[in-house]
Parts: structure tokens; sequence; C-alpha cells
């Protein structure tokens, strides 16, 4: 028998697999087991945040993942993370993130760039001189 | 005047395995992830966190450790010597129960304390730490 939280990380463990799919209030709260009222209390209670504002924070992490590591289009990762149109994707993103995904993938790609072939600008010195034994 | 800390280190036994704990179990994110030499600097950070980084520090001989050291420390983290801190959760319990069903493992289960409702879990290496909803959450 599971119990009331366990019902509900359940369904925040649907979010997070799923969270590329269209996923309604009405599906999680079946998923849970409790009515849609009951759920969104109980999910709000436990992780300050509505169902609807988790599944977007999870495709805004998404997005950035993939906009920093894929070289898919913007168009295509709003997709690939569960947004229906372009539009709504830049908006969004730019609403939770600061920066459209196109400005925000270029800064992130620079700042991975410059570590990767610069280490010493992310490295503090001190664990650099400590650790590094070849250079 | 310190304003804050922005780095914190922790030995782990393997940082690959490391890695895939901290992003995959607890849900991190993977702030850097560079090499200098045959130096491996790799640190994560709750994603609610920015302006912090956790070092995810391999245990191999170098300038500060020998041999012996080596052996000695890696002793230390499988039994939990080593590492420990305390995370922030808005829910003890749900969090308990998620991360026990990605394979946790817990040292104890949510219990009442003066300052709020903790369980300590251990990672992948042998760290502990205290999950913690403080009583103002």
């Amino acid at each position: 028998m599971m119990t009331l939280h366990q019902r509900v990380v359940q369904a925040k463990l649907v979010i997070d697999q799923q969270y590329d799919q269209p996923l309604s209030l009405d599906q999680l709260s079946d998923s849970a087991h409790f009515s849609k009222y009951h759920f969104l209390r109980l999910f709000r209670k436990l992780y300050k945040v509505t169902p609807h504002q988790y599944l977007t924070r999870k495709r805004i992490e998404a997005a950035r993942q993939q906009l920093t590591h894929s070289d898919f289009s913007i168009a295509d990762i709003g997709f690939r993370v569960g947004f229906q149109g372009v539009s709504h994707f830049n908006v969004t993103f730019r609403k939770w993130v600061g920066t459209y995904p196109t400005q925000y993938r270029e800064n992130t790609r620079q700042q991975l760039e410059q570590a990767q072939t610069q280490p010493a600008t992310v490295i503090p010195h001190c664990f650099a001189q400590s650790y590094c034994t070849t250079e | 005047m310190i304003t804050k800390m922005s780095h914190a280190a922790l030995y782990v036994l393997d940082q690959d395995e490391a890695k895939d704990f901290y992003a995959n179990k607890l849900g991190f994110e993977v702030r850097n992830d560079v090499t200098m030499g045959d130096f491996r600097w790799l640190t994560v950070a709750p994603p609610e966190q920015p302006d912090l980084e956790i070092t995810l520090m391999p245990i191999k001989p170098n300038h500060v450790l020998n041999d012996a050291d080596v052996k000695q420390v890696r002793e230390l983290v499988k039994k939990g010597a080593m590492g420990s801190g305390v995370f922030n959760t808005s829910n003890c319990q749900a969090t308990y129960e998620e991360l026990k069903a990605k394979g946790v493992e817990f040292i104890s289960p949510p219990t009442e304390r003066p300052y709020g409702i903790e369980a300590t879990f251990k990672d992948n290496s042998g760290n502990w730490f205290s999950l913690t909803q403080r009583l103002s959450q």
C-alpha cells in the first residue's frame, strides 16, 4: 500500500521521466490516484510549486542541457523537451532563464569552450597547484 | 568580509560513478567537467543553487597525497569518515521516498529534530549527508 507521499512522488517521477510528453493535470492526478484538486494541493504542499510549474522547470532544465550539449535547432529542442511551439518555448525560456535560447546557447558554449581550452579560468589555482601533477 | 562559499571539495572513490550518482540520483547539475593535465575538475550542484559548486575530487597521488595517504583516504571515505554536509529539501519525507526509489542508501529515515525533519544518506563513495527540511520551510 503506497503512502500519500509515495503517490505524489510517483507523479513527480512521471514528470521527471515524461516531461517531453504533453502531460495534463488529469493524467498526473490519475497516476497518483487522487482527485485533481487533492493532487494539486498535496503537490504544492510537498514541492512548493504547482505540477505545471515543476513540469515547466524540468523542460527548461532539459532545454538548457540540449542547448549546451547538442546541435539540434532551437525549434527542435523546444519540441524535444515538450513545448508545442517555438514561440512558446522562446518566451517561456526567457521568462525562466533571463535570456532567449539562442543567446543562452551562444553564452554557454563560449563558457564551455573557454573552460575546455583554458581550464585555468575555472579551476582555482590552489587546487590546480596541489592536485595537477603534469602541468 | 567573506560574502559566501562558492566551492566545497569532496573526495570520491571514482569520479565517473560519482558524477552519475550526483547527476542521475540526486538530480544535481554538472557545472564543470574539465581537465588540466592529469587533474579532472568535476563540479556539481543542486539546480536551484547557482552560486555553489561541489568539487568531486579524485583520490590519487599528487602534491598533497602520497601513495600511503591515498590508501588511507580511500579507506576513510569508504568508512564515511571524510565527508559530511547538509542538503535542504522542501519536504524530507517526499525526497526520502524519491531517492530511496532511485536506490540511494539511507542511514536513517525522516526523523523529527529540534530544527526540522532529517534523514541521512550516503553517496556511492561512502560520504554521508543530512537531508533536512528546516522548521521554517
